[in-house]
């Protein structure tokens, strides 16, 4: 066989190698994936912070070692994560409340609807409900079915209006609501009382055989995200051995360009996640002191803060939600403290609606601006569609992920194609 | 657990050991060695950077450093590092073998410019910008290289100004030089046609 024969037979084998390894790598990974899709998330979150901490561990001001500075923050990201969750947990309306809540709603609602449509004084109604009515009443019935209580609902509120698991007893006026709501009369709803009263002690032996459950509940979830500060801690201490390792698989040839498009990838996904997320916070952040001198309770403006800060990372998404629940809480709002003095009961959907232009405002004009830049430059459409398009593949990951895949598809895309074409390879 | 049982036994009765003490034996043998292997590699690249101008006024820790962010490259005979008018990336030193440096022509052979073996290095321009290449390079023999890239130079400025002010520094001494010797052949071509 001559040279150029046996160089001929040794690329082709070559090739055969490199691509039957490449398959069998891309299947056992798709494999191993698939094996620890539950810590996916945690995984990725994980790196996630671990990039919204780099510049943090980086920082050249202090002569304090790299692992202890990651210590420090890994301590002070856990006891934030820790507060804030309790915090929130302790904002999140209980079993009591809910059905307080639930009840107020409809009650408001009604309330609202007859006013607009003119038929609390004389049942006949106004000029908008004799040009609107058709439409509306059915939502308004609509609406009705949704927030009406079950039966068992029912007992559950009559329990707590009566005093049950040591809380303190629903207020009167909600109870008026309740009655009003389910147009029983007074008679009927003692009935129900005592039936429920009778049943009062059942629910507390359901209980124990929950917490079994729980624990091993706490105890799966506790292992899942065991990655989550693994995760983190790695990627921080990693001194580029992760990167060193792919380079190595890649031929001369692609060497460069490989690189080039790695690192691209990393700093645009880097300054994305840190973007979006600073800009998240602000944005919730500017919700919550919005809405609490708007006069809403400290505890809803800060639910309704944090999920649209936290839905805001897909764009009009957050700003609509906090739109939609603000303005829903406006109308059933009724202990308001508002710190600013021209607002009151009636006005509070209008400082409700301001609240959230003014977040949007400030979002496009200094907060975007500001911490994302023109970084990733993605239309808002391909991220609403990316968005709802993964969260229907991958459900809750899909959500998570979609935005960071569509940041990393870009660049590479980008990055690769005119590397490509620099390098001569196409 | 076979590790500590081995060790615990007292080496004079070595010639009665039992063949899975001797494999454990022979295990903790291979294990140092490797350990000390693994050390001497390290040292080897640490010593090999050293020599290379850019590097030669760091000290040791500051070397480590360098040394975790070069990657290292085999090449087979006749295999291009980098073609002219690609972009620059990076700086490559060689660690063995040998590279041609030549200007590709459009209808003839490339002219050879140079030929560089152990310690010299090429791209250096890369440091600096993403012009492209001015020249090509090409092994000529099987060829080892250490690639330092612009991009994680500049990473380094962040967190170690201390190291990279050492080597921009040496490169433009480096550019400096070069400089000064394209001065001193264009100065000599003058007189010689005047």
């Amino acid at each position: 066989m001559s040279p150029a024969e046996s160089a001929g037979s040794r690329k082709v084998r070559r090739i055969l190698i490199y691509t039957g390894a490449s398959v069998v790598f891309f299947a056992a990974l798709i494999g191993v994936l698939h094996g620890i899709q539950p810590m996916l998330l945690p995984l990725v979150l994980g790196t996630f912070l671990a990039y919204l901490c780099k510049p943090l561990v980086n920082y050249r001001g202090t002569k304090i070692k790299k692992y202890l500075r990651i210590s420090v923050i890994f301590t002070m990201l856990g006891s934030t994560i820790y507060l804030g969750g309790r915090l929130i947990k302790e904002s999140l309306p209980n079993e009591k409340e809910k059905l307080e809540l639930k009840v107020r709603m409809q009650y408001r609602l009604n309330e609202r609807f007859d006013g607009l449509m003119g038929l609390s004084h004389n049942g006949k109604g106004n000029l908008f409900f004799k040009t609107f009515g058709n439409e509306l009443v059915p939502l308004h019935a609509k609406v009705n079915d949704v927030l009406k209580m079950s039966d068992d609902e029912k007992k559950l509120f009559l329990l707590y209006y009566a005093g049950y698991n040591d809380e303190e007893p629903i207020q009167e006026r909600y109870y008026q609501y309740y009655l009003t709501n389910n147009k029983i009369a007074k008679s009927e709803a003692e009935k129900v009382r005592h039936s429920a009263q009778s049943a009062s002690t059942a629910p507390a032996e359901g209980a124990k055989v929950e917490e079994g459950s729980q624990l091993s509940h706490l105890m799966h979830i506790a292992t899942t995200w065991l990655i989550f500060p693994l995760a983190f801690m790695f990627i921080l201490l990693d001194k580029g051995q992760i990167i060193h390792f792919f380079m190595r698989t890649v031929p001369n040839r692609y060497f460069e360009l490989a690189y080039t498009v790695v690192e691209n990838v990393d700093e645009a996904l880097g300054r994305y996640i840190r973007g979006t997320i600073i800009e998240c916070l602000l944005v919730g952040l500017t919700l919550i002191i919005g809405f609490y001198l708007s006069g809403m309770d400290f505890k809803i403006a800060l639910v309704i803060g944090l999920v649209g800060g936290i839905t805001n990372a897909i764009p009009f998404v957050g700003t609509f939600i906090a739109c939609i629940v603000g303005a829903a809480y406006s109308l059933i709002a009724e202990d308001i403290h508002p710190l600013l003095p021209f607002i009151n009961h009636d006005s509070l959907l209008l400082a409700v609606l301001a609240v959230v232009m003014i977040t949007h405002l400030l979002d496009n004009a200094i907060y975007q601006p500001l911490v994302v830049g023109s970084a990733v430059d993605i239309h808002p459409l391909a991220v609403v569609l990316g968005v709802f398009g993964g969260s229907m593949m991958f459900g809750f990951a899909g959500l998570i992920f979609a935005i960071p895949s569509i940041v990393v598809i870009k660049v590479v895309t980008e990055t690769l194609f005119s590397g490509l074409k620099d390098y001569r390879i196409i | 657990m076979a590790t500590q049982d081995s060790n615990s036994k007292n080496p004079k009765n070595a010639p009665g050991l039992s063949t899975q003490d001797r494999k454990s034996a022979l295990r903790i043998f291979w294990g140092q060695l490797r350990k000390n292997d693994r050390d001497d590699v390290d040292a080897d690249k640490l010593k090999f950077l050293k020599k290379i101008p850019f590097f030669e006024n760091l000290k040791k820790h500051q070397l480590e450093q360098v040394a975790q962010i070069v990657y290292e490259r085999n090449y087979r005979e006749n295999e291009f590092i980098f073609e002219s008018d690609q972009p620059g990336a990076a700086l490559f030193i060689i660690q063995s073998g040998e590279i041609s440096v030549e200007m590709p022509q459009e209808h003839a052979e490339a002219t050879q410019l140079a030929v560089l073996g152990k310690h010299s290095f090429l791209g250096e321009l890369a440091l600096l910008d993403e012009s492209p290449r001015s020249a090509s390079a090409r092994t000529l023999v099987p060829t080892k290289v250490f690639a330092l890239f612009r991009k994680d130079l500049a990473h380094l400025a962040e967190t170690h100004p201390d190291i990279t002010s050492h080597i921009y520094s040496a490169l433009a001494l480096i550019i400096g030089n070069r400089l000064k010797a394209t001065n001193e052949l264009i100065e000599k071509r003058l007189k010689a046609v005047a």
